[in-house]
């Protein structure tokens, strides 16, 4: 099991951190978000791996199913943007200063936190659906309740904007 | 073993051969994930050419079905009542020259049919065909149904856009307003059998409903179901992407040979995938009496393909603001209170 595991890992690293890789050098937007979904499936993957199966169904069905879909919604029906060629560069040097210490002060923290432990305890079993509502509506019910106002806000907001640019009359789809 | 257990105890001998070649295997020196990868290669190719074989049945049953009920014969020529026209058909598009026109963008233009029947097949792998008969029994089975049907139709999109055809874009749009408006009804009301099985696992669903089926306990959520799955797979009446007046062949003009094929492909095969699901929420999945659990699964969910087809060729086409309006005033308010009665009632 444990080449099976690894033989997985590495299969998933190279589709993850490639397809990645091809979000941001692709010139050709479209083709970019082709490369986010798989990206986006990618992360499942690893999900699945460590035993977080809801979590990886639910970054399929959000991610790759809705936001990819927006974002593919919006790059393809643009007028001219699927065709131009966007500018790729690489003089970009205080947003690699930033990234290489963020990257390098992570890797210096789990690589100590590693350290003792020898190797990462892997987990064993999944956490069910009950447990999961359990947490949820009981020791984490406030943040859960914040989260689910904060998403309304955004919904009537969206639909406020739409209405407005709309205006009085019957120009909607009727 | 008897032949009683070979037809009635399928999940017996299943294991029992899965034993048997991982024992052989340890004896041989062969470690255990080997044979255990080797043991999945065959289930694969097991359901693969199930697959195959229903898209071939499916097409040649749609064309009868669309015969008889328009007072034709449909196909009669090739073999007994024309059972291996598909046969000729596959000939046909395997011969055919797949043409790539220009100013397609030619990856995604390839990459989408592909990736599109890949997405749709998926959802096979967490069908109980009989007890025993699933490749995997996930705990969140029900949401990875929706996953794979919510990648698939990203699929269908990109195949739209990337034609550069108008028709095939108009097809694509529709394609996603489509499926998201159709998609949130259908996982509310699929959650209300959930509530009732209390699990996600639809091995753990089917057998909830041993004595008594979901459907007798549930009826709206089936009708809501059923609605939502006619317009998540994209037939008749919802069938607005590839509307033949309007839109030639929608998503799929630019396409031909392999390519339209497998698009084919992935049509049939979603749309069995979604009466498997109905027959595994609703109607009790493989149980019955008498008939084995294989026979009466695949007689269901069968009798629910005949009743698709049936839809298709009695109802007019209908307009897509309508068929937006009828999802988001009518199906979604409807599939809610189904959700929260369910709730109330298993909470009292």
């Amino acid at each position: 099991m444990d080449v099976l595991y690894n033989l997985s890992f590495w299969l998933l690293a190279i589709i993850t951190v490639g397809s990645a890789l091809m979000v941001v050098t692709l010139k050709n937007l479209s083709r970019a978000v082709i490369f986010l979904v798989i990206f986006f499936l990618g992360v499942g993957g690893f999900y699945f791996l460590m035993q977080a199966k809801f979590l990886a169904l639910i970054q399929v069905v959000i991610y790759a199913g809705a936001v990819a879909v927006i974002f593919a919604f919006v790059i393809m029906l643009t007028p001219g943007l699927p065709g131009t060629k966007i500018r790729q560069s690489l003089n970009q040097g205080v947003a690699l200063i930033i990234t290489g210490l963020f990257l390098g002060s992570m890797s210096l923290l789990i690589y100590k936190q590693l350290a003792g432990a020898g190797k990462a305890a892997g987990i064993e079993k999944s956490l069910s659906l009950k447990d999961l509502g359990q947490v949820l509506f009981t020791d984490y019910l406030l943040p859960f309740e914040l989260v689910s106002f904060v998403l309304l806000v955004a919904l009537v907001g969206a639909v406020l904007l739409t209405a407005r640019e709309r205006g009085e009359g019957n120009g909607g789809l009727e | 073993m008897s032949l009683w257990q070979l037809l009635y105890e399928p999940d017996r001998w299943a294991d029992e051969i899965n034993k048997l070649i991982t024992n052989w295997g340890l004896q041989l020196g062969i470690p255990v994930f080997i044979t255990q990868l080797f043991l999945m290669i065959v289930v694969a190719v097991i359901l693969l050419s199930f697959i195959l074989l229903n898209v071939a049945f499916l097409t040649w049953l749609e064309r009868k079905v669309a015969g008889h009920i328009q007072v034709r014969h449909g196909p009669m020529r090739t073999g007994p009542h024309g059972i291996l026209q598909p046969v000729a058909d596959g000939i046909k598009l395997l011969f055919k020259e797949s043409i790539t026109l220009p100013f397609v963008d030619n990856f995604i233009y390839t990459l989408s049919p592909a990736m599109m029947f890949t997405a749709a097949m998926l959802t096979y792998i967490v069908l109980p065909f009989a007890p025993g008969w699933v490749v995997a029994p996930l705990d969140y089975g029900l949401i990875f149904v929706f996953a794979a049907g919510g990648v698939s139709s990203f699929f269908v999109f990109t195949a739209g856009w990337s034609s550069n055809n108008k028709y095939s874009l108009l097809a694509g749009m529709r394609t996603i307003a489509q499926v998201i408006s159709y998609e949130i009804p259908m996982i509310l009301a699929a959650l209300g059998v959930a509530l009732f099985a209390g699990s996600l696992n639809l091995v753990e669903i089917v057998e909830a409903q041993k004595g008594l089926w979901n459907i007798v306990v549930q009826p709206l959520g089936f009708l809501l179901f059923l609605t939502a799955a006619l317009g998540e797979t994209h037939r008749a009446p919802f069938d607005l992407l590839e509307a033949e007046q309007e839109l030639v062949a929608g998503y799929m003009t630019e396409y031909s040979g392999m390519r339209f094929a497998l698009f084919y492909l992935g049509e049939y095969t979603h749309m069995f995938a979604a009466a498997a699901l109905m027959t595994t929420l609703y109607l009790g999945g493989w149980q019955g009496p008498y008939l084995p659990p294989v026979v009466w699964f695949l007689l269901k969910a069968y009798a629910l393909v005949l009743l698709i087809m049936w839809f298709r060729w009695t109802y007019p086409r209908i307009r897509i603001d309508h068929l937006m309006n009828f999802s988001w005033k009518f199906i979604l308010p409807l599939a809610l209170i189904n959700l929260g009665v369910t709730a109330l009632v298993l909470v009292w």
